[in-house]
């Protein structure tokens, strides 16, 4: 069971935005403040971000270009550090784990679909999708084997287990990233504009399969896209603009 | 160690096989070339070293009267070994067991003359039997082969140790114009003095094996004796070749009418034990008295020659291998740095999916490890029939001071293999070390950016 948390900023103050996580969040993002450097200038990406999603949610991030969507992201996915605010995934205070625990977390409770797929071209589909599970040593190699055929399943990819990612469709190759996602049995699925390579009947296709995993798995999933047609199949939506939630 | 991972690191070098093979040609190369250099200062060094201890009878310890190294050839009655000395020095040597043999040698100038002709000539004398311990010893006959050796005639061990036999060297031997030795107590023709003028005079010379011997005994007395030509041997060194002598020191002694010696030699059962034996010997001759040094044999006062050309050599290799060092460090950290840029992306989805920097830098460093073993295998084949060829075509070495007729050899031995395997695959695991360690660092969001370049 998540407990509430409570984390002082770096100027030992208590966050004005602190957000009480119930037992259903498996996130909570309180007051994220993200900025970036480019040359002289100060870039701010995420001015105060605060955020809860439940488990089982969902939920697509909408936002125009620029908005923060992906920093959004990133956050969430611990794998970049905002300047202030808190992170607290199913429980844990991410920002006060090293990046080895942060690896560990990533590797068993989140699951990554990026828009370019990111598969490994020197690699099969079927040991693409076990790759997260090498490094998990909470899973028997025979365990491995059943995973990766279950989640090759899911999305429908079984039969191209042995051939390589460039053998397959733009389509396909997601789905085989969405099946990596899955193998590792993630508590959060994140995806990064996951359509934004595809055409029109794909995306929908994906944002299909994505619905039918998080009905079927109960997997939380969070979706960022500027595609208007999309919007309507998610229960929530959240709309960021200039780095600042609206609704 | 995963070996599904191990598997992938392999199979990632397909990915760009051009670099790959460019980048493991100059490790193969690199690997083949230090073979090759250090195969030829191993064979030097070793032919060195046979000449030296074994060739030039130096030992690998050598006792001289104290400062008799720089004072024996003026002052030799001064400066030589005495009786005392030599007899307390065999005591010490009979009960060291780092010892093979040893014994005493003698040295000296003179002259020598054919009955129309002197000239001077360096004598070196030492027992016969003690002659051919040294130069029938295995490491000798495997190392020393033809730097000296005899070219005509007999060996002196082959008559007894107070034979009037001498050996001329070719030099000396051909301005004597005698160059056809003799075996002891075969017919050495007549002996009545030839006239030098007469137009035969050269048949006759060249038809007598009898040489004169003059010189000054250690207490400056003129001394004089015949010896009878028995062997021609050729030395290393141009200088020697021309004026080098042997014969029994038991006929050198009667020359300088004395019982001591210029320097006493210890030949040892393990070379690598040099030092220990020599810090044994020191301290045996200073509890015993004797007012001696003992030098090893690559003392540069000693053995100058040797020192030289070892330096010489070292030298060049160091340098050579310098280039290949860089050259390695070059082009493994600049195709590690490549492959990693193209494939940041790549890495930043490997850290999202869990993978630690340690995990990075394991599976990248599986890469640079397949690629440095595969042309180090490669890289040995290659140098070895190199060498092997190299061998075989014989190019002329001249070395200064050396006399002509040696070629470039190398010798390779399995310590020097896995010296430079070794140095060559760590050499190459830490140049790609440099930039793995970086991008293992990078943060994981702009790694997947695929823009941290
Ligand atoms: N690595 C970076 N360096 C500098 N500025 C950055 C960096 N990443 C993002 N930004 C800036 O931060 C802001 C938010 O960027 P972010 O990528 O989160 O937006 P986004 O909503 O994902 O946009 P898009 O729809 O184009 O992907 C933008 O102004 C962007 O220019
Ligand atoms: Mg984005």
């Amino acid at each position: 069971m998540a407990l509430p948390v409570t984390r002082i900023n770096e100027n030992n103050e208590k966050d004005a935005l602190l957000v009480t996580a119930t037992a259903d969040s498996i996130v909570v993002l309180s007051s994220l403040v993200k900025s970036y450097r480019l040359g002289q200038t100060i870039v701010p990406a995420l001015r105060g971000v605060s955020l809860e999603l439940n488990r089982g949610e969902f939920t697509a991030v909408i936002g125009a270009s620029g908005s923060g969507k992906s920093t959004l992201l990133n956050m969430i996915g611990c794998i970049d550090e905002p300047e202030s605010g808190s992170i607290v995934i199913d429980g844990v205070d991410v920002l006060s784990l090293d990046d080895n625990a942060r690896s560990r977390l990533r590797n068993q409770k989140i699951g990554f679909i990026f828009q370019s797929f990111n598969l490994v071209p020197v690699l099969t589909v079927a040991e693409n999708v076990e790759l997260p599970l090498l490094i998990n040593t909470t899973v028997s190699p025979s365990e491995r084997k059943d995973r990766v055929a279950q989640a090759l399943e899911d999305v429908g990819c079984s039969k191209f287990m042995r051939n390589l990612p460039d053998q397959l469709s733009g389509g396909q190759r997601q789905r085989v990233a969405i099946a990596r996602a899955l193998a590792g049995n993630p508590d959060l699925v994140l995806a990064d504009e996951p359509t934004a390579n595809l055409d029109s009947e794909n995306s929908h296709r994906i944002i299909d399969l994505m619905l039918d995993l998080n009905a079927r798995r109960k997997v939380t999933f969070l979706f960022s896209t500027h595609d208007e047609k999309l919007m309507g199949r998610v229960s929530r939506m959240v709309h960021i603009q200039d780095g600042v939630i609206k609704s | 160690m995963n070996f599904q991972l191990f598997k992938m690191g392999a199979r990632n070098l397909s990915r760009n096989v051009r670099r790959n093979i460019a980048t493991g040609s100059a490790l193969g190369l690199g690997f083949a070339g230090l073979l090759a250099i250090l195969g030829f200062q191993n064979q030097v060094e070793h032919s060195l070293r046979a000449y030296t201890v074994y060739g030039n009878r130096t030992g690998h310890l050598v006792v001289y009267k104290h400062d008799g190294l720089d004072m024996f050839e003026t002052r030799p009655f001064e400066f030589g070994l005495d009786t005392h000395d030599l007899s307390a020095l065999r005591r010490i040597t009979a009960t060291m067991n780092s010892v093979e043999f040893e014994g005493e040698q003698l040295i000296g100038p003179g002259l020598v003359s054919n009955g129309c002709q002197s000239l001077p000539f360096y004598a070196m004398g030492i027992d016969p039997q003690l002659d051919w311990k040294v130069q029938q010893h295995p490491y000798n006959l495997k190392w020393n082969a033809g730097l000296t050796s005899l070219d005509k005639g007999r060996e002196l061990w082959e008559y007894p140790s107070d034979s009037p036999a001498i050996s001329l060297s070719s030099g000396l031997a051909g301005f004597l114009k005698k160059e056809n030795p003799r075996d002891l107590g075969e017919d050495t023709g007549s002996s009545d003095p030839i006239d030098c003028q007469a137009p035969d005079a050269s048949m006759k010379l060249a038809a007598d094996p009898v040489v004169q011997l003059a010189s000054y005994s250690w207490n400056g007395l003129m001394t004089g004796g015949d010896a009878q030509v028995t062997g021609i041997f050729h030395t290393a060194n141009a200088y020697y070749d021309s004026s080098a002598v042997r014969m029994p020191i038991s006929q050198l002694r009667k020359l300088y009418g004395t019982d001591g010696a210029a320097y006493y030699s210890v030949w040892l059962n393990d070379p690598s034990k040099v030092d220990s034996a020599l810090a044994e010997m020191k301290s045996r001759v200073k509890a015993n008295g004797l007012n001696v040094d003992v030098y090893a044999w690559n003392d540069a006062a000693l053995s100058p020659q040797y020192t030289g050309m070892s330096g010489f050599l070292m030298t060049l290799v160091t340098f050579i291998a310098s280039i290949i060092a860089v050259v390695v460090v070059l082009s493994v950290s600049n195709s590690a740095s490549m492959t990693i840029i193209e494939r940041s992306k790549e890495i930043g989805m490997m850290r999202s999916l869990g993978f630690t920097r340690r995990w990075i830098r394991i599976l990248f460093l599986i890469e640079v490890a397949c690629v440095a073993a595969v042309s180090l295998v490669s890289g040995g084949v290659f140098g070895s029939g190199l060498i092997w060829l190299l061998n075989r075509a014989g190019f002329p070495l001249d070395l200064p001071m050396v006399l002509s007729g040696l070629t470039v050899k190398m010798s390779v031995s399995p310590a020097i293999v896995m010296n430079c395997a070794g140095s060559i695959f760590v050499l190459a695991i830490g140049s790609a070390l440099f930039s793995v360690w970086r991008v293992a660092k990078t943060n994981v969001a702009t790694l997947l950016t695929g823009s941290n370049h």
